[in-house]
């Protein structure tokens, strides 16, 4: 299934210092965004005074890379949702960057611990977690998954990104306007292998053959999230290729890399630089006019919409005893944005910009 | 006739070994020499079979240039270390925490989103952080020389510690906005075509290399890194110097890590893992004993060279990514195992 889940697989040299972050982090895992008013369960009226959920609810959540803009606004989004029905919800990420299905694990289980109402989950592996699914369920939890559409049925409801997105088509479209119709487009991607990762660039390229036969479409480059790595690499396909006209890249450090690269070879505004994700740099980049347009999720957007629906259903549900997840869940799809000069300060664009600070 | 019986030995000449021919003594006298004419082998093997001779281009030169100035600051810091016999592995997490440094204090100077700061704080910027790498540094040395912890995993350890405080400072992402000038000014500044950060990394070179050949100080490094008993009964003060020696490396990932944020504006605390590790290969490469005791500053120019030249040669070859890595592991190997062959026929 396509997913557009934003996250970084970095590859880190010494597993040694994962570890010692990963230690730090563990003994503080809930050291990510909770709700600043954690303690008003019963101090606040909830938003409807519904069949016996006079106080708020107790949730939990799971999230991937607790430094990283993208999380940092989902769980923005989670726990103001969260704080404005007069519920808490407490976060767990990770510290240390790295996709894996034990990392998930870790944070699922600690969430559990905390013997939840609901709960929040945001897989960053590949696995189905079937099996942790069915022991929330069986005790009435009910799980609601953001970022990553499931074929599990354990989930109550999915919140995501469109899987066939439309967006990535129209983006295609401004690029194929920016090279005039003909010449070179780069790829440039954090690393090979990855689902989530292949998503931001494989549908692009596949749109850009269709729309554009003429271009050219140059076989994907990887830096591994390394600024200097992707400069480097575009320096190269600059040279080796004078009818370069656009790079499409996948996150932050290429996109940063490939603005260098172009500066310094001389060629801003005859090659045009794109990207997926609209991290701080990538937005301080489009309002200085050395990117394009970026092709946002909203990670904010999302994780509001997870933690209100889970509401909803705890409230409505309340006193009855339907088990959650016995449907196949339901998506709930949350569109992506192309940003562009014009609009990034529009109010809606605010909300797919990722933040590095809630609030 | 009445001479005396000679015995038939032959005339002396023809005992010693022929001369050897004075290229082939050039090229089979020190690792470093060895690898600049392998590197000029792949320089031209590139250039000829690139597409019109695109990777022969000053273009090319001036990006590979641009974009080496990092890894070159890094490397001579850990060849003047390793002299001495200690590894760094934390470079990467040096030049992060550098950077962060300097870009806490030109958002603290320039005024949010402002284009342009001036020369005065960008020069302030470079110094804080060519002072927080020394600082770095001084952790290094003391962990080694004075609580005596084995270098691989004092500096494992701070490679760790360094990266977790930069991110906390950050509050976990990456610092942006920077001032555009510092790229224009300063980054991108090419005297006589060459980028400025790379000509100073050249310069400073140039500079480490006198003071490992005709310096005391040099000279002491060496001497720590071949024997270290045997320099601390001689009245070397061997703690002291390796303090010292790990603050100039630490400093030269500080100005490292200015130039990272001069470049792009932004820090990349997500990146630079392979930083360590890119400069440990270039400097082995070059003829530096791991062990301590001998180095090649040059060698590690030119080792340097060889990874770029390969990285961008790859690309304008359109050689696929997955090949890259194949390649460049191959051409690695070829490099070191060649020279371990020179070394051993030496006449």
């Amino acid at each position: 299934m396509s997913v557009s889940v934003r996250r970084r697989a970095v590859i880190t040299m010494t597993a040694a210092a994962s570890l010692a972050l990963g230690a730090a982090a563990c003994s503080s895992s809930a050291s990510s965004s909770t709700s600043a008013a954690g303690a008003a369960t019963s101090a606040t009226a909830p938003a409807t005074g519904s069949t016996g959920a006079a106080t708020g609810f107790k949730l939990a959540g799971t999230a991937g890379l607790a430094s990283d803009p993208f999380w940092i606004s989902l769980m923005c989004g989670g726990s103001q949702a969260a704080a404005a029905a007069g519920s808490t919800i407490t976060w767990h990420a990770e510290s240390s960057s790295g996709t894996s299905n034990a990392v998930d694990e870790q944070d699922i289980q600690a969430a559990g611990l905390e013997n939840p109402q609901g709960m929040v989950l945001s897989p960053t592996g590949t696995e189905s977690y079937t099996p942790i699914l069915s022991q929330f369920n069986t005790k009435g939890v009910p799980v609601e998954e953001v970022n990553a559409p499931s074929t599990a049925t354990n989930y109550y409801q999915a919140v995501v990104s469109p899987v066939s997105d439309p967006n990535v088509a129209a983006m295609a479209k401004l690029i194929a306007q920016g090279a005039g119709g003909s010449g070179s487009v780069a790829v440039l991607a954090i690393v090979s292998g990855v689902p989530v990762i292949n998503d931001r660039w494989e549908p692009m390229v596949a749109a850009l053959k269709k729309l554009e036969p003429g271009l050219s479409i140059l076989p994907t480059q990887y830096d591994s999230a390394d600024t200097n790595k992707a400069a480097t690499i575009v320096s190269a396909l600059l040279v080796a290729h004078p009818d370069l006209k656009a790079i499409w890249t996948t996150s932050g450090p290429e996109g940063e890399g490939a603005v260098e690269a172009v500066k310094a070879a001389g060629k801003e505004g005859k090659v045009l630089v794109y990207s997926f994700d609209a991290t701080p740099d990538l937005v301080t980049a489009l309002q200085q006019g050395t990117v394009a347009a970026l092709l946002a999720q909203s990670p904010y957007l999302m994780g509001r919409d997870a933690v209100q629906n889970l509401i909803s259903y705890l409230k409505t549900r309340d006193g009855s005893t339907t088990t959650p997840g016995t449907a196949s869940p339901q998506q709930v799809i949350v569109p992506t944005m192309i940003l562009t000069k014009s609009n990034i300060d529009s109010a809606a664009a605010q909300q797919y910009e990722y933040k590095a600070t809630c609030g | 006739m009445n001479e005396p019986a000679t015995l038939t030995e032959p005339a002396l000449d023809e005992l010693t070994p022929p001369p050897t021919p004075p290229l082939r003594r050039l090229l089979t006298s020190s690792t470093a020499t060895y690898l600049f004419a392998f590197d000029l082998l792949l320089i031209v093997f590139f250039s000829a079979v690139s597409h019109g001779h695109v990777f022969a281009s000053w273009e090319n030169t001036e990006s590979m240039l641009g974009d080496g100035a990092e890894g070159l600051l890094l490397a001579i810091g850990l060849t003047i270390m390793l002299s001495a016999g200690i590894f760094d592995l934390s470079l990467g997490a040096n030049l992060i925490l550098s950077s962060v440094a300097g870009a806490m204090l030109l958002e603290h100077l320039a005024p949010s989103g402002a284009q342009s700061v001036s020369a005065g704080y960008a020069v302030l910027a470079a110094a804080v952080c060519i002072a927080a790498g020394a600082v770095f540094g001084l952790v290094n040395g003391i962990l080694v020389a004075y609580v005596g912890v084995n270098s691989l995993i004092a500096t494992l350890g701070t490679l760790g510690i360094g990266t977790g405080i930069a991110l906390v400072l950050t509050d976990g992402s990456d610092i942006s906005g920077l001032p555009a000038s510092l790229q224009t000014d300063f980054a991108l500044k090419q005297i006589l075509r060459i980028p400025l950060p790379a000509l100073i990394a050249l310069v400073l070179t140039v500079v480490l290399w006198a003071v490992l050949k005709y310096t005391r100080y040099g000279m002491r490094t060496l001497a720590i890194g071949s024997n270290r008993a045997a320099a601390e009964y001689s009245g070397l003060r061997v703690r002291r110097h390796l303090v010292t020696l790990a603050m100039l490396g630490g400093a030269l990932a500080g100005a490292a890590g200015f130039i990272d944020i001069a470049r792009f504006g932004s820090t990349n605390t997500a990146g630079h893992t392979l930083d360590a590790l890119n400069a440990a290969t270039a400097v082995v490469i070059g003829g530096t004993a791991l062990m301590g005791g001998r180095a090649s500053m040059f060698g590690t120019l030119w080792g340097i060279v060889l990874t770029s030249v390969l990285l961008d040669g790859l690309i304008v070859l359109n050689v696929q990514s997955f090949y890259q890595q194949i390649a460049t592991g191959a051409i690695l190997i070829a490099a070191v195992a060649t020279d371990r062959y020179r070394a051993l026929r030496r006449v």
